[in-house]
């Protein structure tokens, strides 16, 4: 066994290039924890150091080592957990910790949570509900955030359209869209539109869900449901208004960070974002006016919800300690510090509920649309993103039907997913 | 010739000058067995397994050739009456691979170009050797990032200066018609000034300048010389530059797929190296991503021998 074990480490160190370090104790005998994140802005990055500084006040007999991954975190992250070194505590997304769940590479928190009567019923359930198998506890949400539609308040001013309300419909979206969409005279190459697919497919579904249909069974999230009549349809919808409306361009401009900026140069009237995009605003166009509306209504209210927890590796020598940074870095304090400086969108409903951080209407939309907001994740979500990603270019690029695009990214996911 | 005294004593049937030689070639061998050998064998045995990397060596599932059959294997479909292949995005993502070297011809063509220029006698030629070759020495990811705003169908300069002319610029990286070509443009930029060129340089350095003279004596052109000599004489670079290439252009495409388009749309600029990485490191499965580097190590190994055992033929030394 032990010897196995030091095969599997060396396999993987060789196979992976990995570096091995022992982590324990530094030489004033204080617990040394390595804690990675992946990249953000120079603020987030300030935020967590500042965070981690007062967990270590807290905790004169902890040191952090805290990194940021600018490139391929989750690849690094692998290799670390293949190499047995991985960090003690690190940062996972709905969508990848159901694959690091099922291979036991995180540390069972319930227990702990249980001990120190940690709560999870004040968290939204659509937050914690990715980090929960069989009544464990693998990940703790420290932010969560819905979608909702991103508009230029200038252009529909211009427009004299009426800004969206709480409870807009999908009729008045398209309305708008179709008044938003023009040619500009000065400059013929140079267009004005309404509205832009999203790049990050993710941000679609919140269409599919108003219309009541599903990506995936809610029971069993490595089921999909692609060919639901109601998901074929709001699919459509999202098609029509580039094909049939005409009120959006045909998507591949170079993915995300052309939406983003085509919206803050105003020749994008509205796009569906969340909240990292509140930030890129009042960064890089902090002029722009602009509001968020939640998403038009076809049958239902909806969205997606984007949720980031602390997970705590479930080799590491330290677990007691581990929990403890865990605890204080998912804290409703810290969640509290985040969202003043204007970092994260808390995952706690006692914050996000909260009339004292509801002054700004954006915010107050985005921490409405949590409570309507589904999840997306899945034992093998990475996968089925892939395929939904192929299925919606294949209708875009007009290769295959909307029925049979979806046909076939329902097939491949089986196939490729067989002995999962 | 060194006697047999010179050797010393032997130990175990090597002499101490085998013993020597031995200790000189321990780093790069040891390097060698750690970092190319192991890893080799390591990725062929886990072509024939299951394995998610994180569960450990326990984690690892004999599957004997259940990998290989799910890549290359085809069934028949009843109801439709069409041979499917089991996995249709390997076969797609090949085709995507050879139509991406549809570039190498003009790269290749591009170094010779390039070399003859910077090889007569043009003022500042020092200068312009850095300057074509600055571009095979910046980061590739800068590079492709640079290339998806210039291609950009609606702010890319690319397009901006087309419409001067009256074109109106493609969606370059929008549609599964002009993605491809649009890799294949940045990475010639990247390329053409690069490892091609030098070698060229060196060639034709290295070609006699008695030959030309002869020739300028019997009257050739300039056209005439570079049929007859330059050109011949610089075959076994150009066939060096062909196999590296070729070799090159199976192995590539990650860097620029990644950084320009993300594999898309549709998977169209998605290569096999790409796909590997995606199996390895996305989805954990690590058996069959080592699976996919066997077939395309075949791939390369088979085309690599025609073309030694075909264009070698068409080379000539002087």
């Amino acid at each position: 066994m032990r010897a196995g074990r030091c095969l599997a480490i060396i396999l993987a160190y060789i196979l992976t290039g990995c570096d091995i370090r022992p982590v324990g104790t530094d030489t004033e005998g204080r617990v040394v924890l390595r804690s990675i994140a992946w990249s953000a802005t120079p603020k987030d990055v300030d935020m967590e150091r500042e965070l981690v500084r007062d967990f270590e006040k807290l905790h004169p007999n902890i040191r952090v080592q805290f990194e940021i991954i600018e490139q391929a975190y989750d690849t690094k992250l692998l290799t670390s957990l293949a190499a047995d070194n991985a960090p003690d505590v690190f940062w996972v997304n709905a969508q990848t910790v159901r694959s690091y769940i099922n291979r036991k590479a995180l540390m069972d928190l319930k227990p702990l949570a249980k001990r120190d009567d940690l709560s999870v019923d004040d968290y939204y359930p659509v937050a914690i509900t990715p980090f929960v198998v069989d009544e464990g506890l693998y990940a703790v949400p420290y932010s969560a955030c819905a979608v909702g539609i991103f508009f230029n308040k200038d252009m529909f001013a211009r427009e004299q359209i009426q800004e969206p309300c709480n409870n807009w419909t999908w009729d008045q979206f398209i309305e708008a869209a179709r008044k938003l969409t023009k040619r500009l005279d000065d400059d013929p190459r140079i267009e004005q539109w309404g509205f832009v697919l999203p790049g990050d497919t993710m941000l679609s579904f919140p269409i599919i869900y108003s219309n009541g249909g599903q990506i995936f069974d809610p029971r069993n999230p490595d089921r999909l449901l692609l060919t639901q009549p109601l998901t074929l349809e709001g699919w459509n919808r999202l098609f029509d208004l580039v094909f049939k409306e005409k009120v959006a361009p045909l998507r591949g401009e170079g993915g995300d960070q052309d939406v983003r900026r085509g919206f803050q140069l105003g020749r994008i009237a509205m796009m569906i974002s969340g909240w990292w995009d509140v930030i890129d605003i009042q960064d890089y166009a902090p002029n722009l006016n602009y509001g968020i509306a939640p998403i038009p209504i076809i049958h239902q209210a909806a969205s997606v919800a984007y949720t980031t927890g602390h997970a705590v590796w479930s080799h590491t020598p330290h677990p007691s300690e581990s929990w403890e940074l865990v605890k204080f870095m998912t804290a409703r304090d810290s969640q509290i510090r985040r969202l003043q400086k204007r970092i994260a969108a808390p995952s706690l409903k006692s914050v996000g509920r909260d009339p004292r951080f509801h002054a700004n209407d954006r915010d107050k939309t985005l921490f409405e649309a949590m409570e309507v907001a589904q999840a997306v994740y899945g034992l093998n979500c990475p996968i089925m993103m892939d395929e939904i990603t192929q299925a919606r270019d294949r209708v875009l690029q007009e290769i295959d039907t909307t029925a049979q695009a979806f046909g076939r990214a329902e097939k491949n996911f089986q196939s490729r997913t067989r002995d999962d | 010739m060194i006697s047999n005294t010179n050797r010393g004593k032997s130990f175990l049937g090597i002499s101490s000058d085998g013993w020597a030689a031995m200790l000189f070639l321990l780093p790069s061998l040891t390097g060698f067995l750690a970092f190319i050998f192991l890893p080799i064998t390591a990725s062929l045995a886990l072509a024939f397994c299951k394995w998610d990397v994180i569960s450990g060596l326990e984690g690892i599932h004999w599957i004997g050739l259940k990998n290989f059959r799910q890549i290359l294997g085809f069934i028949f479909d009843r109801q439709t009456g069409e041979l499917l292949a089991n996995d249709p995005l390997f076969w797609k993502y090949l085709y995507n691979t050879l139509f991406l070297m549809c570039g190498i011809p003009f790269g290749i063509a591009g170094s010779l170009i390039i070399a003859l220029m910077l090889n007569s006698r043009i003022p500042m030629t020092r200068v312009l050797r850095t300057v074509y070759y600055l571009p095979s020495i910046c980061v590739p990811v800068a590079v492709f990032l640079l290339w998806r705003w210039l291609l950009n169908n609606r702010y890319g300069v690319i397009n901006y200066m087309l419409g001067f002319a009256g074109i109106t610029g493609p969606d370059w990286l929008g549609t599964i018609t002009w993605a491809k070509p649009a890799i294949i443009i940045a990475s010639f930029w990247m390329g053409v000034g690069g490892g091609g060129m030098i070698l060229y340089l060196a060639g034709l350095q290295g070609i006699p300048r008695e030959l030309y003279e002869a020739a300028d004596i019997d009257g050739a052109g300039r056209w005439q010389k570079f049929r007859m000599i330059t050109w011949p004489l610089l075959t076994p670079t150009t066939f060096f530059i062909f196999i590296t290439s070729v070799i090159g252009g199976f192995q590539g495409g990650f860097e620029a797929a990644y950084m320009m388009t993300g594999g898309g749309p549709a998977g169209s600029t998605m290569t096999i190296s790409y796909y590997i990485y995606q199996y390895a490191f996305t989805w954990f499965r690590m058996g069959y991503a080592s699976a996919l580097s066997w077939i395309l190590f075949i791939i390369i190994f088979v085309v690599t021998v025609i073309n030694w055992k075909y264009g070698g033929r068409r080379v000539h030394y002087f």
